[in-house]
């Protein structure tokens, strides 16, 4: 399943929203991929997470297949979708 | 065979020890394969590496805490996030199982490549975090490497008898600030670098941390190899590889001297900053962050002279705001108590130091683009902020505010105008701060000091600052290790632009500092003293020699120096008239 997030953060998905994102996506035993422009990336590895490049009012498709994979999704999202980054 | 090497002197002092050369930094890097039947053993030495790496990274995020340096800390805290990731450490373990790449290629290797990712990311943000990618990957990449280099010093030491104790002398092609302010005195002696220049950051944290240092001393550095006694001589900018019998005498002999020298001088933490001829100045310190202001106070500084508030603003993603800002200034005030001056200078950032937070667009040449002043004009509302902050703290002691990269009257005045709309907006809200707080500029561009007559009838003090004013006039980055010889505050055209500026401002009633690294160079004491400048603002660990050397002069006679120095060919010639007149200098320089 998924679900499209609008990033809200000004300062875009950087170091601690990016760690938040992976540690939300290390815990789902399965696949957790973001989408953006037809792109995949891992949401489990940081550097895949920053190497989206997600700025503020971008698109993000948040992907996982499975048991959990809603709770798993919707923690994602709420950090795209988080005002401050702390 | 003994060899000298020829450097840049970038923190004083001897250091005697045995080199561990950083060879992921100092030898360019080709791939390197190993067995299969090795493959295994390779991936459990790295993996090994990488959990050393981790426990490297706890520790010094353990020590900025602790120092109260939070944000330094984060920086350290994403190392270790990234030392978990599999992009890059699965990544890398993987060329070593399927590609039989040996350990440090494998991980450099990775490294470049997920570097080049981030950095192709079109945010000038992302590129900064390459360069912790690569940061991570080489502090790996020295795990794997540093066994070997630990063994061979082990048996060098064991040759030699162990005589200079166990003190490393590091050799790397160069140092980022993070990594010298993670030296650990236990372990490390002092360093050598091929690159860098005396005001580089990673020069001024030696000074401050008290490790010996040369730095720029090029590709000659690259003959030094694991386990070679070396002595490093951070005054002279002298590295002597395999010193003969008498050579390494005469430095022990030196080095046990300076450690009786540094007793004289403790000996004057609590002393007031008075010449011979009883003339009183102000020695007070430099500083980066608040957690150093109980340091500075600790050696005897009687104050702040430049408390460089950038550090506030960098390694996090959000600006701090005017309470987290006030907090920091008042932490640094109530360090000293009440009289104490405390200089505050508005946040000086693009230049060497970038802020990613501002997203400012990479320049051709940031030292002539926009930075500090110039950004914060730009930004009133970021600037406002800054202000209204260190109005809230110049009610918690003697706070003033200092405006630094100031060129013109306009930028100045537009400044002060903020100043004023920040106090107004306090009053308004009534919230208490001091309405006569003392308001400066830096004199860093030559443009200010030739107008410094015009400025010195608006503002209440300037303070020098040496590094920039030496780079603009002499048009030599300080970065540039080639241009060492034109980085030197003894050219008589530098000289004479400050001894225009303190003329400037006592013919207006004003006071005038220095917060520049001359202010605590002993060599340039006595004359900045003969010229009459007030304040000489320092790394803390200089204030107690400053004072010291000061006991000796008699302002009186200098003044003839200070004006000879004026009137001569070149930096040379002055630097050799400040030795004939003043011969107590020789002892310390």
């Amino acid at each position: 399943m998924q679900k499209t997030f609008t990033v809200e953060n000004p300062t875009g998905i950087h170091a601690r929203p990016a760690r938040k994102i992976v540690e939300a996506a290390k815990s789902f035993d399965g696949d957790v991929l973001l989408e953006k422009g037809g792109s995949r990336f891992s949401a489990k590895s940081l550097v895949k997470v920053l190497s989206v490049g997600a700025k503020q009012g971008d698109s993000i498709t948040v992907v996982a297949e499975g048991e959990g994979a809603e709770a798993v999704i919707d923690a994602v999202g709420a950090v795209l979708v988080l005002q401050e980054s702390h | 065979m003994s060899t000298t090497l020829q450097g840049t002197p970038a923190s004083s002092g001897i250091a005697i020890g045995y080199a561990k050369v950083l060879r992921t930094n100092i030898e360019p890097h080709v791939v390197s394969k190993i067995e299969p039947a090795m493959a295994e053993a390779e991936a459990a030495k790295f993996d090994a590496a990488v959990s050393t790496a981790a426990e490297e990274l706890d520790a010094i995020r353990t020590k900025l805490l602790e120092d109260g340096k939070a944000h330094e800390a984060e920086i350290f805290e994403a190392h270790a996030f990234l030392l978990e990731d599999e992009e890059l450490v699965g990544a890398a373990r993987e060329k070593i199982t399927a590609e039989l790449y040996d350990g440090v290629s494998a991980i450099l290797e990775t490294a470049k490549e997920v570097a080049e990712v981030l950095g192709a990311v079109d945010d000038p943000y992302l590129r900064e975090r390459s360069a912790d990618v690569l940061d991570v990957g080489r502090r790996v990449a020295r795990l794997l490497s540093g066994e070997e280099a630990a063994d061979a010093g082990q048996d060098a030491m064991a040759g030699a008898g162990g005589a200079t104790g166990n003190r490393a002398i590091l050799i790397a092609e160069d140092l980022t600030p993070s990594e010298t302010a993670g030296l650990n005195a236990s372990t490390v002696a002092g360093f050598a670098t091929a690159v860098g220049g005396a005001t580089s950051h990673s020069a001024i944290i030696a000074r401050s941390g008290g490790f010996p240092a040369v730095v720029g001393i090029g590709e000659s550095l690259r003959d030094i190899r694991n386990g070679q006694l070396v002595i490093v001589d951070g005054g002279a900018g002298l590295v002597l590889i395999e010193p003969d019998a008498a050579a390494l005498a005469e430095y022990e002999a030196r080095r046990s001297a300076e450690g009786g020298k540094q007793a004289e001088y403790e000996a004057f933490l609590d002393r007031p900053s008075m010449s011979a001829d009883g003339v009183q100045v102000e020695l007070v310190a430099n500083i980066g962050s608040s957690a150093d202001a109980k340091q500075a106070k600790l050696k005897g500084a009687e104050g702040i002279g430049l408390f460089r508030t950038e550090f506030l603003f960098m390694g996090r993603d959000t600006l701090p705001t005017e309470d987290e800002q006030y907090e920091a200034y008042r932490t640094v005030a109530e360090a000293f108590g009440a009289d104490a001056p405390i200089v505050i200078r508005t946040m000086d950032i693009g230049g060497d130091k970038e802020l990613p937070l501002l997203e400012l667009e990479k320049e051709d040449n940031p030292f002539l683009g926009y930075r500090a002043i110039r950004i914060s004009l730009d930004r009133p509302e970021l600037f406002k902020t800054q202000l209204r902050a260190i109005l809230r703290a110049s009610a918690h002691g003697n706070v003033k505010a200092m405006f630094p990269m100031i060129a013109t009257l306009r930028e100045w005045r537009m400044a002060k105008q903020l100043l004023e709309e920040a106090k107004q907006e306090l009053s308004e809200a009534g919230i208490p701060f001091n309405p006569s707080m003392e308001t400066g500029i830096m004199i860093e561009i030559p443009a200010a000091a030739m107008m410094a007559d015009r400025l010195a009838r608006e503002v209440d003090f300037f303070s020098i600052g040496t590094n920039d004013l030496v780079q603009y006039t002499m048009a030599a980055d300080r970065m540039n290790p080639k241009l060492s010889s034109l980085s030197d505050p003894f050219h008589p055209a530098v000289l004479r632009l400050i001894d225009r500026v303190i003329a400037a401002a006592h013919a207006e009633g004003k006071w005038v500092g220095m917060c520049g690294e001359m202010a605590g160079n002993p060599l340039a004491l006595p004359v900045l003293l003969g010229m009459g400048l007030d304040e000489f603002s320092m790394s803390a660990g200089s204030v107690t020699r400053a004072r010291w050397l000061l006991a000796r002069l008699d302002r009186e006679r200098l003044q003839n120096l200070a004006r000879a120095v004026l009137d001569v060919d070149d930096a040379a010639d002055a630097k050799a008239l400040v030795l004939r007149e003043v011969p107590e200098v020789s002892e310390i320089v």
